[in-house]
């Protein structure tokens, strides 16, 4: 059974650690490769560079590709809290993501905890990397009372069971699963909290999106439930907004 | 395209991994077309030499399909030693399995040196747990210093997003004939696999999943996306590990 798929964790730039094209051409490559629909994606000028110019970057590429879904972000080693910032960055965006893991700042951070206060003014959905132990708690924590779906990425074996515990205390916490790489984490996370919090996403161009997504396809569960990880849940959770 | 799995693992992990057992296993063989794979217990790994390695030849016995490694610790050098006159002689353990990280004692240390000395009269392979520059650099002395021993760099250097420690291992593979490339790893970088093509050659890249502790799905993706020939994904799923280990 083919499934229609949403890659909700995609970039496309440049990338100053190695040679490496992921240019918006390598995106689409993979995509069509791959029968992925449509994608949410960013510049990765906004996590290496400025987050203005990625976000301006973003917007104007995905409006010309309409299988592209804009995705915004802030660094907040730049970003000062500025009354009405995350609601004017919001605009054309239907979900942030913020990278601590690539740009090294704590979760225990001033500039990090008004961003929440203002995103949820804004009502926007967050993704956000919990790459080590003890991240995805303090998210959490940090999180806690906020009215918005908060998305944790880059969780693998090494943090599982932290993410299980945390998903079932808190139903607004859903995992991106490009990096669940035990043999049955898929199955395990359906059983535990349920298929409806997985969110499919590759890591493309940077990982190689069959990593990602034979995981998922040869998992044992229902097709039912690899439509909704594959694609209706980040659907849902962007309130329906539709593919083209 | 069958697949032998040349870095496998039996035993429990410290985390909620439920897919663990022989049974969980033949069902990652027959969904994953895994005609055979080469274990090493985690048990010996992480916690008890002796305890690990003996259940796992109570595993290989009753499965034909199943392979071992037979682990040693540098740190309990006599019991090491014994363990490898226990098992490396038997025709089901096709090497010696080292993993530095858990044990504290780097591959090039006198000690370990020793163990790989006493070792090298069974003429079977060394496979070590390779991460990170410094890892590869060791690997790289002690393939040097037993050139007549196949060294085989688990996970190829590891992971890490400027892609030093694969790069290295490239790099290192490029220099000493003796030694082969194992891909599996938790963050595989796009190109990783096609640059090992072009600079070692496919013939000396291995295919491992890490299972039970990574899914063979993880990994295969890797393999099944990197832009290299169909005879060359051919080699490294099946054809090198054959003709390597002779089953």
């Amino acid at each position: 059974m083919s499934h229609e798929i949403v890659d909700s964790n995609t970039f496309f730039g440049a990338f100053p650690r190695r040679k490496l094209d992921i240019s918006k051409e390598k995106l689409f490559a993979t995509m069509r490769g791959h029968g992925v629909r449509c994608a949410l994606t960013l510049s990765t000028k906004g996590i290496f560079y400025d987050y203005v110019q990625g976000n301006a970057e973003t917007l104007k590429e995905c409006a010309s590709e309409v299988t592209l879904m804009p995705v915004a972000t802030i660094d907040p080693r730049k970003y000062c809290g500025e009354e009405g910032e995350v609601e004017s960055i919001g605009k054309g965006f239907s979900l942030f993501r913020l990278f601590p893991d690539l740009q090294s700042w704590p979760l225990e951070y001033a500039p990090f905890l008004k961003f929440l206060q203002e995103l949820n003014y804004v009502r926007r959905p967050l993704m956000i990397a919990a790459n080590a132990c003890g991240m995805a708690t303090r998210i959490a924590q940090l999180a806690k009372g906020l009215d918005i779906p908060v998305i944790l990425t880059s969780i693998g074996y090494w943090t599982l069971s932290e993410v299980i515990l945390l998903m079932r205390e808190n139903r607004n916490i859903s995992v991106e699963t490009h990096l669940l790489d035990s043999p049955d984490a898929i199955e395990v996370l359906v059983r535990e909290v349920g298929a409806s919090r997985l969110i499919f996403g590759s890591g493309s161009p940077f990982t190689y999106f069959s990593t990602a997504f034979l995981p998922v396809e040869h998992a044992s569960i229902s097709e039912d439930e690899k439509e909704l990880i594959l694609g209706g849940n980040i659907r849902r959770i962007l309130g329906g907004q539709p593919c083209p | 395209m069958p697949i032998i799995d040349a870095h496998a693992h039996y035993g429990e992990w410290f985390f909620p991994i439920r897919a663990s057992s022989a049974e969980d296993i033949l069902d990652m063989f027959r969904k994953f077309d895994i005609e055979k794979a080469i274990f090493s217990s985690s048990k010996a790994i992480v916690y008890d030499m002796s305890e690990g390695n003996a259940e796992l030849k109570s595993l290989l016995e009753e499965h034909p399909q199943f392979y071992g490694y037979v682990v040693a610790n540098a740190n309990y050098m006599e019991e090491s030693k014994e363990e490898i006159d226990r098992y490396l002689g038997l025709e089901k353990f096709l090497g010696l399995k080292m993993h530095p990280d858990y044990s504290g004692q780097p591959i090039n240390s006198p000690a370990s040196k020793e163990i790989i000395s006493h070792s090298a009269r069974y003429r079977k392979a060394l496979i070590v747990h390779t991460w990170g520059e410094q890892g590869v650099s060791n690997t790289l002395e002690v393939a040097g210093d037993f050139p007549s021993l196949n060294v085989i760099m688990a996970h190829m250097g590891g992971d890490g997003l400027d892609g030093a420690g694969w790069r290295a291992a490239i790099r290192a593979a490029g220099t000493a004939h003796n030694t082969y490339l194992e891909v599996c790893g938790s963050i595989l970088d796009r190109d990783r696999i096609r640059e090992a093509v072009e600079q070692v050659g496919a013939h000396r890249i291995l295919f491992g999943s890490d299972m039970t502790l990574i899914n063979p799905a993880f990994v295969m993706g890797m393999i099944v996306d990197s832009e290299i020939s169909e005879d060359d994904k051919e080699r490294i799923f099946y054809r090198n590990a054959k003709a390597l280990f002779s089953i």
